[in-house]
């Protein structure tokens, strides 16, 4: 290994607020997913919460949120677009999935002591709680699709992009808009609870996952196709890692963001129709001998008899 | 299965273990540095020649006040016409001092310091407001220095993140009475 690959595999940057939040939600899953677990008086559903699957997944998700945000990936994103947008798609494209695939809400809820738990339920997941109108209305799926859409596209203007990473605050807060609303998003797709709105057949849901597909795609195919370089912030680096040209991490981020974002919506698309068929197939056959006793298949008679013209 | 049913107390983790460990997370999360990583921050010298070197120089916070601040430093080398590459594991030295005169600061400038270990980075402490030189050089050319100066603030009040906290707090619980009051009224 060179000096220069040691030295970027040696750039972790450990922000205790970052990963503090991180232990605390893993912690507490944790601690939910093993009472679900060990509870002796639960049914089918808890033991169904409390696969080991879920705990792998949830997990999975908040080493990738960890790894976008402390790991050489974040140090060298200043450095190389690439490296920014494969961060910016483990914050909005991975993690976000492979949380919300494991229905986290009970779970974690599960993971408090009672009190905390009916506090919480009280104000604001519960019919009368008083937070849950605003709530309800903040995160519409219309809200969701359009806060993703807007940031995505509106970090991606040159200005604020160079505003970003000359200023570190201005880094984490575009980072916090890309994640709030790619989890809203992903949630609605998941389906996964606080059940707060109407809940969604599978079919709107895949309508719902590929409406979602161009704010990715197409901003891609644009920082992807361009010929000249976009963000000038990457020129004034002193140095660029592996000798990569500015215009050709340009065109390699593009292609990031185009190829491999819009897979994990096709990929969300492909599970939502096999949960679709999977439902379909264990609804109980019909029964033809009832239908047609009950004279379902006759043809349907006229509304009015009909007149023979003179 | 509701997640809010029970009257069974836990056994293992309850409310006290639950406080003693956000007090734990908290108490981590506060300690937290100002976000210094990655050479951001103003930029005092570009690309500015150094002997064999290339120089970038940038300095946190902005603008500089008096406590501590944070010096990022990235040396750069062109080798037979190529782009310029990462200079690494040079020492690299950093001398701060009031313009008008006074006590000196000699402070190694170093790769430990930085979270991305291809620049070289400090934190060290400004205790007086007015105009600072900093002048940089490297080990195995002590002859040649980068110099520049920034002027330095007083310092900010260390109340203001937690007022402007607090104040935020208080607004998101006044703004939740109100709406609950609103909801509440016929």
């Amino acid at each position: 290994m060179n000096e220069l690959t040691r030295a970027i595999w040696r750039s972790w940057d450990w922000r205790p607020e970052v990963l503090a939040p991180l232990l605390l939600l893993g912690v507490l899953f944790t601690i939910g997913w093993l009472r679900l677990r060990r509870a002796r008086c639960a049914g089918r559903a808890s033991v169904h919460l409390a696969a080991v699957w879920r705990l792998c997944s949830y997990w999975l998700g908040l080493l990738i949120l960890a790894l976008a945000l402390v790991s050489p990936i974040e140090t060298l994103s200043n450095q190389l677009f690439t490296m920014h947008m494969v961060q910016h798609l483990l914050l909005a494209m991975f993690a976000p999935p492979l949380i919300w695939a494991t229905d986290p809400m009970p779970i974690l809820m599960w993971g408090l002591p009672p009190t905390w738990r009916r506090a919480i339920g009280r104000l604001l997941f519960r019919k009368t709680a008083p937070a849950r109108p605003l709530l309800t209305k903040l995160t519409r799926p219309v809200v969701a699709w359009l806060a993703f859409f807007i940031f995505l596209w509106g970090w991606h203007d040159a200005n604020l992009y160079n505003l970003a990473l000359r200023v570190e605050w201005v880094h984490d807060l575009e980072h916090l808009t890309f994640f709030v609303p790619a989890m809203l998003l992903w949630w609605h797709l998941s389906g996964a609870g606080p059940r707060l709105h109407r809940r969604r057949s599978y079919l709107t849901r895949v309508g719902f996952t590929l409406a979602s597909v161009p704010a990715n795609m197409f901003l891609g195919i644009a920082i992807a196709l361009s010929d000249t370089v976009i963000y000038t912030y990457y020129e004034t680096v002193p140095f660029r890692p592996w000798n990569i040209s500015v215009l050709d991490d340009q065109r390699l981020g593009g292609a990031i963001m185009w190829v491999p974002g819009s897979m994990m919506y096709v990929l969300a698309v492909i599970v939502l129709v096999g949960l679709y068929l999977n439902a379909e197939e264990r609804k109980p056959p019909l029964d033809i001998g009832r239908l047609r006793r009950e004279g379902k298949f006759d043809a349907p008679l006229p509304a009015r008899p009909v007149r023979k013209t003179p | 299965m509701t997640p809010f049913p029970a009257q069974r107390r836990p056994t293992r983790f309850g409310r006290r273990e639950l406080l003693l460990l956000l007090a734990l997370i908290w108490s981590i999360a506060s300690g937290a540095r100002p976000a210094v990583a990655h050479g951001g921050g103003r930029p005092q010298l570009v690309n500015h020649p150094l002997g064999d070197y290339i120089l970038s120089v940038w300095t946190l916070p902005d603008p500089l006040r008096v406590g501590t601040a944070h010096v990022t430093v990235a040396l750069a080398q062109t080798t037979a016409g190529g782009p310029p590459q990462a200079a690494l594991n040079r020492e690299v030295w950093l001398t701060v001092q009031p313009a008008d005169g006074g006590p000196a600061q000699r402070l190694a400038v170093t790769h430990a310091n930085a979270a991305n270990k291809l620049y070289y980075e400090v934190d060290f402490e400004l205790p007086s407001v007015g105009e600072w030189q900093f002048v940089i050089e490297t080990a195995d050319q002590p002859a040649v220095t980068a110099a520049f100066s920034a002027p330095v603030a007083p310092a900010r009040s260390p109340y203001t993140t937690p007022l402007l906290g607090g104040l935020g707090a208080l607004a998101l619980v006044l703004g939740w009475a109100a709406l609950g009051r609103r909801r509440s009224s016929p």
